[in-house]
């Protein structure tokens, strides 16, 4: 533990705060940064500590009741959270020399010139619609609109959201409905399923199946409990939801990984592990509040460092997070000695550059030893009132010559302030050991936030945080792709899409099915009327309808007048088609039954006779026309 | 034989019908639809209609079922001359008792398998009209029950159409499915000759080691059992839909009855103990719809001559009809 006792000026401190939400003193302004319920440490007795965030319960933050409540409960437990690390990863692509750049960029532009004609030509092919009527739709309850709401929702955190918040209600059939609903909507961005109405939870299963064989079987738990649910009308108890929903949140996590899931998971789960850094008593945002209810400008610095020298800042506060490379340290190195800022570096086990003059040690202490007392130099003693700073064990400085030592512990500095100029007047550099100072909880704790105001107060009102953010945000897309170096990747992209649209055409949309216009032939359509006079059994009609064609059109062909008699019939075309007089006869007969509704013997027998009827029409000079009857009967 | 009494709950049911699956396809390699369907069909107390070429297991299934459920099983082979008393038995005059005495025909069978039903007569496939349905046969306005289970396995080749009297359709609507039995595969045929060549003989099923899972008596509960299942409203509206769009459906100019909205439902609900659960999903009702409608249905000539199916049409109204607690929009 250390203990810092500060003198702070009385004129110092005594200035008023030029900006800034309020002048509220340091006590006032830390209650009131630590009001909003975000901060949960303040507000839930259940909030779980880490064990480093532990170690300020010992220094009596828990103690000050008036600003963080919940916080005298919170260090009567156990210190059993983790706090979740957002993961880091890059991707190194080949840096490519300048022809190939310029080649690539120049495919890229084309890529883009095409992709843009293509889309122009799209939009403008649409004409409008005039096919489409808006009908107005009866107004419906407010039960059946939020019903419709809640199917249609796609998204699927807003989903597991919908589902967590429905379970802290106790609404668990809502909240394994909503939770299910998310599965499927991520298997469907994932083209694993197609989430259409008419498909079943056996069709999604299926889908599963054939593409992920290995999470079927899990799949199907979860389905196997929402049905259970939905058509087998069991009451769903907290298990059954927990059940589902730790199947879906692994389904999620073992298909797309993210973090946004697991961080899910543990607020239903178990809780334990922890999430919104910046509001735990370990982040910043009670500090960064602090500060602006004190008069202070605070904001996070996202550009580079590079460019400090274009900053209107007046201090710069080095969080040991922060990544700097050596452009950036001299940056920082020409804008401190032009007396254009201050810098303040908090802790970090970076080695800092010789320019400093500083040096910290992260070497840690002894398990168990008891940190010496800090004391303030004689030098300092006179400057700063009685403040009482608490602080866990951690660094130390050391200090090279010229450097001024504020705070020590035991015998080496804690924090210490050194001058760039010649004069020793100009380009302030602040070094503390670390950066506890400038945690949440550390504003609990004794006159630390009194401290830190003294601390910062001399460098000026606007300060710039430089973290793990500095650096990694770009001023322009351009900036952006090359520092991601995504050149060769979207190169890439954009060839795979020339050649997509070369291969295919513009594809945007839903695809339409093209329309085929198919001519029917006329024997088709005598073969459709055929088969619906066979389903009709209307056979013996049909073959009526074909003698009397039929003997009409021989009557024609053997030059018969209308009068003559069947047998006359019979006789000449006997003679013509030199068959027996006989079953031409019989024949004639049959066709002129069937015309007159005598019942005939079968069906068969009926189709037989029609057959030979057309033979026989073929025979004495073709069917009468390009109608196929006879191949077709 | 292992078990008589009553499946006791879901599960033990699941692993009763497992069972009896398994046994069938140690005889019956490659058919897994038309086994399952058919046992779907014999414990919703259905009939089967089956559609294929000779050869492909069809009596071979009849009698595996037989054997496995410990039921009796005849055979009709349908032919031109087939007589109606051919089928359902006749009175016999007995010389001795100075009496006509009934002679059962093959009807008075557990399981009947019903050859190529389209070779014979109108007259005579009506016959089985009342068996099918009632369950029972009249002769000489004597009417006599039919033994309980009772199932109807008739087949039809798709491919000769010669000399054949189509079914008509109040004879189709008694059928619970229509299936369609396939083909083997390559892979299928291959393991159809080891069995061969490793001693099964279809004629002699002693051969395979059958085991006698269940008898009649546990049947009965099995089909008894089915019919408590649980039925969601939502799954009530989803059967009638499907149901009511082959009405209205362009394509067809006959739609179902409401005769087959109890067969999906029944079969949904045997489907769904099959599969060890105590409630239909719609998952149920939409894999058995095709199987339960494409004989129910009339394709119109015009849709008949553009290629469609029966089948063609039930897959295009499934994909109409909305599923009961979807999430889709």
């Amino acid at each position: 533990m250390l203990v810092c006792g500060l003198l702070a000026g009385p004129t110092r401190a005594a200035e008023p705060a030029a900006q800034g939400k309020a002048d509220a003193g340091p006590a006032q302004a830390v209650r009131e940064a630590f009001a909003p319920a975000q901060f949960r440490f303040c507000h839930d007795p259940g909030y779980p500590l880490t064990p480093s965030e532990k170690r300020w319960c010992d220094l009596g933050a828990g103690s000050n009741s008036h600003a963080c409540p919940a916080l005298r409960e919170v260090c009567k437990h156990d210190a059993s959270a983790t706090q979740i690390e957002t993961r880091e990863f890059s991707i190194n692509l080949p840096e490519l020399n300048l022809p190939w750049r310029l080649l690539l960029w120049t495919l890229l532009a084309l890529a883009l010139v095409v992709l843009l004609i293509a889309l122009i030509r799209h939009f403008l092919d649409q004409g409008p619609r005039d096919d489409i009527v808006v009908t107005q739709t009866a107004p419906v309850d407010d039960a059946a609109a939020l019903a419709l709401a809640r199917q249609i929702e796609t998204d699927v955190q807003r989903l597991l959201e919908r589902a967590r918040a429905a379970a802290v209600v106790g609404d668990f059939r809502a909240a394994m409905d909503a939770a299910y609903a998310a599965l499927l909507r991520r298997l469907e961005g994932a083209n694993v399923v197609r989430v259409q109405p008419d498909q079943t939870n056996g069709d999604y299963l299926r889908a599963m199946a054939r593409a992920q064989p290995s999470l079927a079987p899990r799949m199907a738990d979860v389905v196997d409990s929402v049905e259970r649910a939905q058509f087998g009308k069991q009451t769903v108890s907290r298990e059954a939801f927990d059940k589902v929903w730790s199947g879906v949140v692994g389904l999620l996590a073992e298909r797309i990984g993210t973090v946004v899931s697991l961080l899910l998971l543990c607020l239903v789960g178990c809780a334990q592990p922890r999430a919104d850094w910046d509001y735990s008593p370990s982040g910043r945002a009670a500090v960064t509040d602090f500060l602006g209810r004190r008069g202070f400008k605070v904001h996070e610095r996202l550009l580079s460092l590079a460019k400090i020298s274009e900053s209107e800042t007046d201090q710069l506060v080095v969080l040991p997070d922060a990544n700097l490379d050596a452009t950036e340290w001299a940056a920082i190195k020409r804008w401190v000695s032009a007396d254009e800022g201050a810098l303040v570096i908090a802790g970090g086990r970076r080695a800092l550059p010789e320019w400093i003059g500083m040096r910290i040690l992260t070497a840690p202490a002894a398990p168990g030893a008891q940190s010496p007392a800090l004391a303030l130099s004689d030098s300092e003693r006179k400057r700063w009132g009685n403040l009482r700073a608490l602080l866990p064990e951690t660094n130390r400085l050391e200090s090279k010559a010229g450097a001024d030592t504020l705070l020590v512990a035991g015998q080496r500095p804690y924090a210490a302030e050194r001058w760039l100029g010649e004069d020793g007047g100009a380009g302030r550099v602040l070094v503390l050991a670390d950066d506890f100072l400038l945690r949440n909880a550390s504003l609990l704790v004794a006159d630390n936030a009194a401290v830190l105001d003294a601390l910062l107060r001399d460098g000026g009102t606007s300060i710039e945080l430089a973290g793990d953010l500095t650096g990694l945000v770009s001023s322009n897309p351009v900036q952006s792709v090359q520092r991601g170096r995504l050149g060769p990747a979207l190169l890439q992209l954009a060839a795979l899409l020339l050649v997509f649209f070369v291969a295919k055409g513009a594809r945007f949309g839903r695809p339409i099915a093209t329309v085929r216009v198919h001519r029917r032939e006329f024997v088709e359509h005598v073969r459709a009327l055929g088969l619906h006079y066979a389903r009709a059994r209307a056979d013996r009609h049909v073959l009526g309808l074909l003698g009397g064609y039929a003997v009409e059109r021989l009557r024609e062909r053997c030059g018969l007048r209308a009068d003559r008699s069947l047998s006359g019939l019979a006789d000449a075309l006997a003679t013509r088609t030199g068959r027996p007089v006989g079953a031409v006869m019989r024949l004639l007969l049959e066709a002129r039954d069937a015309g007159k509704g005598v019942v005939g013997e079968s069906g068969t027998r009926d189709l037989e006779t029609a057959a030979q009827l057309c033979q026989l029409l073929e025979e004495t000079g073709g069917t009468g026309g390009r109608t196929g009857i006879q191949s077709h009967v | 034989m292992k078990k008589q009494e009553e499946p006791v709950d879901a599960q033990e049911f699941k692993a009763t019908f497992e069972t009896i699956r398994n046994q069938v396809e140690r005889a019956v390699v490659g058919q897994t639809d038309l086994v399952e369907h058919t046992l779907i069909a014999l414990l919703a107390r259905g009939h089967v209609l089956l559609e294929g070429a000779p050869g492909l297991g069809k009596t071979l299934l009849v009698r595996v079922l037989g054997q496995v459920l410990a039921c009796d099983y005849r055979r009709i082979q349908f032919t031109p001359d087939l007589m109606p008393s051919d089928v359902t038995g006749g009175n016999v005059f007995n010389q001795q008792r100075g009496a006509f005495d009934f002679l059962k025909g093959p009807v008075f069978t557990q399981l009947l398998l019903g050859d190529e039903i389209n070779r014979a007569p109108a007259k005579t496939q009506s016959a089985l009209l009342e068996a099918m349905q009632e369950r029972q046969v009249t002769v000489d306005g004597v009417t006599r029950a039919l033994p309980d289970p009772f199932l109807v396995m008739a087949t039809q080749n798709p491919i000769e159409s010669q000399g054949t009297y189509p079914l008509p359709e109040a004879q189709l609507d008694r059928f619970m499915f229509k299936l369609s039995v396939l083909s083997p595969s390559h892979a299928v045929e291959v393991a159809i000759l080891r069995n061969h060549l490793a001693g099964f003989d279809a004629q002699s099923l002693e051969s395979v080691h059958l085991e006698r899972v269940i008898g009649p008596a546990g049947l009965v509960a099995m089909q008894t059992h089915i019919r408590g299942l649980r039925v969601d409203e939502g799954i009530l509206a989803y059967i009638a839909d499907i149901v009511c769009r082959t009405r209205g459906h362009r394509a067809l100019y006959f739609g179902a009855s409401p005769r087959a909205s109890i067969a999906l439902l029944h079969g949904a609900q045997a489907r769904a103990a099959s599969r060890g659960r105590d409630f239909v999903i719609p998952d149920d009702v939409k894999t058995l719809a095709p199987a339960v409608l494409r004989h129910r249905v009339g394709l119109q000539p015009d849709a008949e001559i553009e290629g469609m199916s029966t089948d063609d049409c039930v897959a295009e109204i499934l994909r109409d009809v909305r599923v009961p607690e979807t999430i889709a929009a």
